[in-house]
């Protein structure tokens, strides 16, 4: 009866060892349904978001978890989660414009930023964090989703990813906290988000209308008027940056396309090497198990029995080599391990050649794209602060122009 | 704006040239020298009909440019020197006196040079306009990767595959390879695809980009689309066709020319045609601070 327990016991220990994968986070529910807009919302009603690119983070540190991860994978999917999410938050009807952005935008009015903490094909784990114009917190969560191998099958570009839930979970929460705010906050945070940027190209115009209170939140301590000229410049050159934006969004949706079957296929087949690995794994220490369970019990048969009969002894032997024989498949098995991991690195040095060229595409597009407005939007400023010197004769030792600087003034 | 310059442009041609004034004087008749050249030149091709909007508004941008740092070195000339020393220079006259005729002047001269600034803000902004819908135009020609040439289960090569049959049954069973292909298939057909290569895109903007240069010679800012730039005021002359550099002022280290914009370019080429030794001396030291400026 003991022995019997004993196997039993040690049955139920391999189970337990050989389990499912774990990842960090919270896991997100299965079949999240995105919440959509029941209405047509106003202008007002609608806030522009930006979401930078994510930080990529870092690959996990043992060798056997990294197997077939790269960061030039990873520096893929910190440009393509996003660009997922922006097109999964676009559908629910709740939003402006939205738009990936290289960098922090001075100017948006939602400003939605994440890290990778986790990503392998099978498991997703991102940490994400929303605030608005204000510097206002809107949440900072970690979300994580290990798919199913389903839900690597019908995917569809824009519409379903295989971590869907996931990105309709950051959606719908984004969505829970804009539905929270009053049409008075939703104005003050369009409001800032203008005067921020108005603050940056015209720092003499609008240095001193906003301010920060105790919360080191961000408010509005005078308006400009409503025909306020410099405004509407400043409003000409926001208008431009955002068409800039738009231009750089279209490389990264380009991006995105590019990557979707490399990377849907990456995912899943990754995802099924894994199993398979996990199922061996499973299937070799059990068989290992079982095999020295028998020989612990042939033993303990031995130990246990005074007489030393024939019957007794056939039996001891049959659970010996039986157990034996078990130990050996066990260890056979493992070595398809082996296999199972080169096939993964494989996967990924494929993926890699893959995404590398694309993500240096890319990046090179957006570097360009911004260098070249940097220098625009410099010489935008000064132009603005001479027309502000010269209509105001406030030329502040600020505004005079820099003699080592041939900028035009 | 013309008549305001034109006016300055004869204070300028009468103006002295002796090689014992101070250094920022000698700046500003030099630079005077250049926006007289360049008022000249303007109104020449104008009535010649031979210039583009996109080179008169070239000249105006180098004109304007001339113009407020003229001022600038008038403004620290008056704090510093004495006025009769300003007096002596094409320095505008609104800000010397402080009797109300002259303050009448100087309102005025602050209100055209708030429109000089107006209109070279709209310009700047018109110019940008451009650059986008040339960039719009060139996302829309990107042609979308070739999806098949690269990524399968098991390498591109399919070595891993080979292992993957000989290794684990049931993950080579599942190789069906179907993935996505109604997605990025579908893009392509959007994007009008026709077989072209990310290979040709590469190569079309390396073209476009040499072209660029080569048109503008040492100038401008090597983008094919504003080639138009290569066509400034003094196109045609020693800059035109420049490798890209050239030395600043003989036995100094030479200055990479080739991202030139119009106002350091134009500010090369008075430099270079300029005679009086002092005063090409001093244009050259305005090209540098305008090429350390912007950089």
């Amino acid at each position: 009866m003991r022995l019997f327990t004993f196997i039993f016991l040690l049955f139920l220990a391999s189970l337990f060892f050989t389990g499912c994968a774990t990842v960090p986070g919270k896991q997100v529910d299965d079949q999240i349904a995105p919440l959509m807009a029941s209405r047509e919302f106003g202008d007002h009603e609608l806030l522009d978001v930006s979401i930078k690119v994510f930080d990529p983070g870092e690959l996990p540190e043992g060798v056997d978890d990294r197997s077939g991860l790269s960061n030039e994978i990873r520096e893929a999917e910190a440009r393509f989660v996003p660009i997922h999410l922006k097109f999964s938050m676009q559908r629910t009807g709740y939003w402006g414009a939205i738009r990936i952005v290289p960098d922090d935008d001075i100017g948006a009015e939602v400003q939605v930023r994440g890290k990778i903490e986790f990503s392998d094909g099978e498991s997703l784990v991102l940490n994400v964090e929303a605030l608005d114009s204000r510097n206002i917190l809107w949440f900072r969560k970690t979300y994580a989703e290990t798919a199913l191998l389903n839900e690597h099958l019908g995917t569809e570009p824009e519409k379903q990813d295989t971590f869907q839930d996931l990105f309709n979970a950051i959606a719908n929460d984004l969505t829970e906290y804009r539905n929270r705010l009053t049409s008075e906050d939703m104005l003050e945070i369009q409001r800032v988000a203008e005067l921020r940027y108005a603050k940056l190209m015209a720092p003499d115009v609008f240095g001193k209308y906003l301010s920060f209170d105790n919360n080191n939140s961000i408010q509005i301590d005078h308006l400009p008027a409503e025909n306020d000229l410099m405004m509407e410049r400043v409003r000409s050159i926001r208008s431009r940056d955002n068409m800039l934006i738009d231009t750089i969004n279209g490389y990264y949706e380009a991006f995105y396309l590019d990557l979707w079957e490399a990377y849907a296929n990456w995912r899943q087949f990754r995802s099924e090497e894994i199993a398979t690995m996990r199922e061996i794994k499973r299937e070799a220490f059990k068989r290992k198990l079982l095999g020295a369970a028998a020989i612990a019990g042939a033993i303990a048969i031995g130990a246990t029995t005074d007489n030393n009969s024939v019957a007794t002894d056939t039996i001891q032997q049959v659970m010996v080599v039986g157990g034996a024989y078990a130990i050996y498949t066990g260890f056979q098995k493992s070595q398809e391990v082996v296999i199972n991991k080169e096939v993964i690195e494989e996967l990924g040095v494929s993926f890699t050649s893959e995404a590398k060229p694309l993500v240096v595409e890319v990046e090179g597009e957006t570097v360009r794209l911004t260098g070249t407005a940097k220098e625009q939007y410099v010489q935008w400023r000064e132009i603005l602060k001479q027309i502000y010197a010269r209509e105001t004769g406030l030329i502040s030792d600020e505004a005079i122009p820099d003699q080592s600087s041939g900028t035009i003034k | 704006m013309m008549v305001l310059l034109l006016g300055t442009v004869s204070c300028a041609a009468a103006t002295p040239v002796t090689s014992s004034e101070d250094g920022l004087q000698q700046s500003v008749i030099a630079l005077d020298r250049a926006r007289h050249q360049a008022v000249h030149d303007l109104v020449v091709k104008k009535q010649q009909e031979s210039l583009t909007e996109k080179q008169q508004q070239d000249y105006e941008k180098f004109i304007v440019f001339l113009t407020v740092k003229i001022d600038e070195y008038c403004r620290i000339l008056r704090t510093e020197e004495s006025e009769a020393v300003v007096n002596s220079l094409p320095c505008p006259e609104g800000n010397q006196a402080l009797d109300g005729s002259t303050q009448a002047e100087s309102v005025q001269t602050s209100e055209e040079q708030v429109q000089d600034l107006e209109r070279l803000f709209s310009n700047s902004l018109e110019q940008f306009d451009d650059k986008l819908l040339k960039e719009e135009e060139r996302l829309s020609a990107r042609q979308p990767r070739d999806r098949e040439s690269g990524y399968s289960k098991g390498g591109p090569q399919g070595q891993a595959g080979e292992g993957q049959t000989s290794g684990t049954g049931q993950a080579s069973g599942q190789d069906s390879g179907s993935g996505q292909p109604s997605g990025p298939e579908g893009a392509a057909g959007q994007d009008g695809a026709t077989g072209e290569t990310a290979g040709t895109r590469t190569a079309e903007g390396t073209t476009s980009s040499s072209a660029g240069t080569g048109e503008e010679g040492a100038g401008a800012s090597g983008q094919g689309a504003d080639s138009g730039e290569g066509a400034g005021p003094l196109a045609g002359g020693s800059g035109a066709g420049q490798s890209g550099s050239t030395s600043a002022e003989p036995g100094k280290v030479a200055l990479d020319t080739s991202d030139d914009d119009v106002v350091a370019r134009q500010l090369r080429e008075a430099a270079e045609n300029e005679k009086d030794p002092e005063l090409k001396k001093k244009l050259w030291e305005e090209y540098r601070k305008y090429k350390e400026g912007v950089r």
